[in-house]
């Protein structure tokens, strides 16, 4: 069976193991726990009729204290990278990790996820930023953890680009 | 590697990896499994056997098999089994490669505890951050100064609402400030968005207690606004205890105090530093000295207020009060909310 290792980046208190949460056991908890370290989960998807075995990493969020060790992410066949839609400097901290990504692994297929698209209200990135993300060639998706919108599709996406690429 | 005796190096050894369950892999290039040692019934490593390939077993080895460098660890890598680990792979002779788990649970936990209070806390000062520049920031307190008043200094009809958190004193000398600050930060937004949604200003949050203005935006009558917004705090308030009593934390009761006439509003603050919101007049002394004597989950309001709350004078009735420093202008009527509301 294919095997494909995703690291899930971004700031911390993102919603990187809520994510994971959501899309390998249909969980999601309103309590924040901090991640340290790294949580390694794994979930089959089939792909175009092809079964697909994602290894999720899930790593500790980025923040200025604390930098996301690029020992991590090798072997990596894609990534997202994470955003709080109602914390604009965590757009800041998924760009500046996507540089450092790209310079450890190369150009390898990523999806930035604007997550808790819930609190939409709250949000501090507007509709233009994202268009204009978009515009640049980004792959930008909306998701919640909490409520599951876009979950299923983001990994499914990324999965395609992984076997395509 | 220095000269040390066999009993100083069973000490260091004791000292440093005892407790922290060591286990060993050799593994060839392609990760099938030359040899192994130490406690990897610890990771949840049974049944293992030479020639398998690790790969399937351990789920970190994918992707990163062979490494590139002659080392690397990775900290805390929680395993399949739900242990966490630090993870060391560095080569050997012949081309193989080692893999060395240390028990990392303990260390994990610390992490944990330490980095869980520091992010709680950089959420909540953001939180707040955000809080206090929606609504008191500089340019928002000039926008409501030019939409209200024509000369600096003007009096206007305003409501003032003071609103106190019963008893969070003693309680945040006694609790952590995680705690404090997580509970602090729920019961304000309990208490200052009824106040922004009847259209009031949060002039002021000192601590545990908000001051709302009422009347500075246009809209209708303030004493109508800052008595719903009164009820609506306590709503807010019962509904989070309902919630707090469920997940067995300590809850809380607020007092709030209402008053309303002609009040002094401007901007105070130099130039170079942020300006703030001011009322100024005896209806705020008032407003404040009523909180005071509000008991949990009561609403007392001046008579100015009663007589422009006309939709709500059946919710209220008369009080007696001794109010001490201020002018009394007339009655004081108190609005007590029943066990079962909220």
């Amino acid at each position: 069976m294919i095997k494909k290792k995703i690291c899930m980046l971004g700031a911390f208190s993102v919603g990187k193991t809520s994510l994971v949460q959501r899309f390998v056991k249909s969980m999601f908890s309103d309590k924040y726990l901090t991640t340290v370290g790294v949580k390694i989960d794994k979930k089959t998807i089939s792909v175009n009729g092809q079964e697909v075995n994602l290894l999720l990493w899930d790593i500790y969020g980025e923040d200025n204290f604390q930098k996301v060790q690029m020992s991590y992410i090798r072997g990596a066949s894609g990534y997202f990278l994470v955003v709080d839609g109602t914390r604009r400097s965590t757009l800041n901290t998924a760009l500046e990790l996507r540089e450092r990504v790209e310079e450890n692994i190369g150009n390898v297929p990523f999806i930035l996820l604007f997550n808790k698209s819930d609190l939409e209200d709250e949000w501090e990135i507007d509709d233009e930023i994202i268009d204009q993300l978009s515009e640049d060639g980004l792959t930008v998706l909306r998701t919640s953890a909490k409520t599951g919108t876009g979950v299923e599709d983001a990994f499914l996406l990324l999965a395609n680009k992984m076997l395509e690429g | 590697m220095p000269d040390l005796a066999p009993p100083v190096l069973e000490y260091l050894y004791n000292l440093s990896f005892k407790d922290r369950s060591p286990a060993f892999f050799l593994l060839e290039k392609d990760g099938r499994l030359m040899n192994w040692g130490g406690n990897p019934e610890a990771y949840g490593f049974t049944d293992l056997k030479k020639g398998e390939h690790m790969e399937e077993r351990i789920l970190l080895l994918e992707g990163l098999f062979p490494p590139d460098d002659e080392q690397m660890s990775l900290s805390c890598v929680t395993m399949e089994s739900g242990i966490s680990a630090d993870v060391h792979i560095f080569s050997g002779e012949q081309g193989y490669y080692w893999l060395l788990l240390l028990d990392a649970t303990l260390k994990e936990a610390h992490l944990v505890a330490l980095q869980q209070e520091a992010n709680e806390l950089r959420l909540f000062r953001d939180r707040h951050l955000k809080m206090m520049n929606q609504y008191l920031a500089k340019k928002n307190s000039e926008k409501v100064f030019h939409l209200t008043l024509q000369e600096p200094g003007d009096s206007k009809y305003l409501s003032v609402l003071f609103a106190d958190i019963r008893g969070f004193t003693s309680y945040s000398e006694k609790i952590s400030p995680v705690r404090v600050l997580k509970s602090l930060d729920e019961y304000m937004t309990a208490i200052v968005r009824p106040v922004l949604d009847e259209g009031g200003v949060a002039d002021k949050i000192m601590g545990d207690a908000v001051m709302g203005v009422f009347g500075i935006l246009p809209g209708v009558s303030p004493s109508v606004q800052s008595v719903k917004a009164g009820f609506r705090m306590i709503k807010n308030v019962r509904s989070l205890n309902k919630v707090r009593q469920r997940e067995k934390q300590d809850t809380f009761d607020i007092g709030i105090g209402i008053a309303s006439g002609k009040a002094v509003l401007g901007i105070i603050g130099s130039w170079d530093r942020r300006k703030t919101l001011s009322v100024i007049g005896r209806y705020v002394n008032l407003a404040s000295e009523l909180e005071k004597q509000a008991r949990p989950n009561e609403i007392l309001i001046d008579e100015n207020t009663f007589r422009a709350a006309d939709d709500f004078q059946a919710d209220f009735s008369k009080a007696t009060l001794s109010l001490q420093g201020t002018d009394m202008p007339g009655q004081v009527f108190s609005y007590e909310a029943a066990e079962d509301d909220g």
